[in-house]
């Protein structure tokens, strides 16, 4: 084992050997680009500078802000699943990809039915500030999300329904690196099968078979009865910030790929947590 | 920033007045002075492909991303707030353009070429094995760690300055080098072992 002093040095020698020089042909050929492109005019900046720099703000004012509004609602509207009367969510079955501002929390995860999925997965837009919703997937085809390609099909027992939402935008101010979220749900029949279902995806993030990760400590986040995070190269799209968790019967991931602030994915997965609380 | 601006045996005046006449050109190009740019690029270009050389470990490549990110560099620079961040946002355009090649080149060839070693250095001298191995063990990670790796050791940025370059929390910076580190380490410590096995056996 060599020393970590030596280690270093090592590193630093082994990282010096390399070409310094830009090779002259790329300047002339940079330089000639140059001379035909025109500036992007500042404005733009402005928009994109304070979207950054309010970014890390907003999330956490947002979410503070969706408290605000729930206290003000069930103290105007008397709650009534505090008194035994469950609200029932709008049916949202088509696999549109036209976001829908949550309002109310969802009961409990007790409670909910497929149709709630998309509640639970189609994050708030503040939440997810600067990214659109690009896809979709329903029912048995959104089990498979988060797979190795190459690993037999998932199809737990108790299944009742699944969801997938991904969302794609310009959060970072780098255009060719968008932010990319996903968000999952799955909805089983009973605990115990929601309890099968986490362990198997559970072991699928970190098998060698699977994705190999190993579980994270950065974030002590505790979400649902259980859960896990990881922050490693996954689902084949690079470096992932991953929330896996179980609430009652439901088995829920939020993740984040590509440029995306790890910050992101966690807060999406708080908000999706506090819905079913 | 201005370690690769001015030759090695540059006095610290030297490196002060190439500081200041960076950001003199910096400030001319922001305001579309193209020969202010003209100016510029050479040594901004040296700096950019040293980085994305190191990342990439492929001459070719390494040429046509800094290419490209100098023409980035020119087209976004009026929208460049803090002329005094230029070098840490210039990086993160070659890292991310970087990033890109390698997306692309992944699929099209499994294995990038090693990084041609004619150059030796001064203080810690590697065998021909050690680097092997430290090439492999390189190629192996992903480029978020390769960037953090040779932004860490190349640059000497500490994890804020690289957190501010790759716009990412200083707690996943730190992670991800240490992960790095882990690998290269193992790479290393895995050829020192089977040299000692090869010479037990002798």
């Amino acid at each position: 084992m060599i020393p970590e002093r030596d280690f270093d040095q090592v590193m630093r020698a082994w990282v010096d050997d390399g070409e310094e020089m830009l090779p002259q042909r790329y300047v002339h050929l940079a330089l000639d680009e140059v001379a035909q492109t025109q500036q992007r005019a500042a404005r733009s900046t402005l928009i994109e500078e304070l979207t950054n720099r309010f970014q890390g703000v907003a999330q956490p004012l947002a979410v503070a802000g969706m408290v605000v509004l729930a206290v003000v609602a069930v103290t105007l509207a008397g709650a009534p699943w505090l008194i035994g009367e469950v609200p029932r969510p709008s049916p949202t079955a088509t696999a549109s990809a036209t976001p829908t501002p949550s309002t109310s929390a969802l009961a409990t995860a007790g409670e909910i039915t497929g149709d709630d999925l998309r509640r639970i997965t189609f994050a708030d837009t503040e939440i997810l500030m600067g990214l659109d919703p690009v896809s979709s997937l329903e029912g048995r085809a959104a089990l498979q999300t988060g797979l190795r390609s190459s690993r037999p099909a998932f199809d737990p027992s108790g299944f009742v329904d699944a969801r997938y939402d991904e969302f794609r935008g310009l959060a970072n101010h780098d255009a060719r690196n968008p932010a990319v979220i996903g968000t999952y749900a799955l909805l089983l029949d009973s605990v115990g099968a929601a309890e099968a279902a986490y362990r198997f995806l559970v072991d699928e993030h970190e098998s060698s078979e699977g994705w190999g990760l190993e579980p994270d400590t950065a974030f002590q986040e505790a979400l649902g009865d259980e859960s896990v995070s990881y922050q490693g190269p996954a689902y084949e799209r690079g470096e992932a910030t991953i929330f896996l968790w179980r609430t009652d019967r439901l088995v829920l991931i939020a993740f984040g790929v590509e440029d995306t602030s790890p910050l992101q994915p966690l807060s999406v997965a708080r908000r999706m947590d506090g819905q079913l609380r | 920033m201005v370690r690769h601006l001015l030759p090695s045996y540059a006095t610290m005046e030297q490196i002060a007045l190439g500081g200041r006449v960076q950001r003199y050109l910096v400030e001319r190009a922001k305001e579309g002075d193209r020969v202010a740019f003209n100016e510029l690029a050479p040594a901004l270009g040296d700096r950019l492909y040293s980085v994305a050389h190191r990342i990439l470990r492929n001459r070719d490549l390494a040429g046509d991303v800094t290419q490209q990110t100098l023409v980035k560099v020119w087209r976004d620079l009026p929208t460049l707030r803090d002329v005094d961040r230029f070098d840490g946002w210039a990086y993160r355009l070659v890292v991310n353009a970087s990033f890109d090649a390698l997306r692309m080149r992944r699929g099209r060839q499994p294995h990038l070429t090693l990084l041609d070693s004619d150059v030796t250095t001064p203080d810690v001298q590697l065998s021909v094995a050690d680097r092997d191995q430290l090439d492999r063990g390189f190629e192996r990670l992903s480029p978020q760690h390769r960037a953090v790796l040779v932004l860490t050791y190349y640059l000497e940025y500490s994890a804020p300055e690289v957190a501010a370059v790759l716009d990412l929390p200083i707690g996943t910076v730190r992670s991800r080098l240490h992960y790095a580190k882990r690998a290269m380490r193992a790479a290393l410590d895995a050829d020192r072992r089977a040299a000692l096995d090869a010479g037990g056996w002798a």
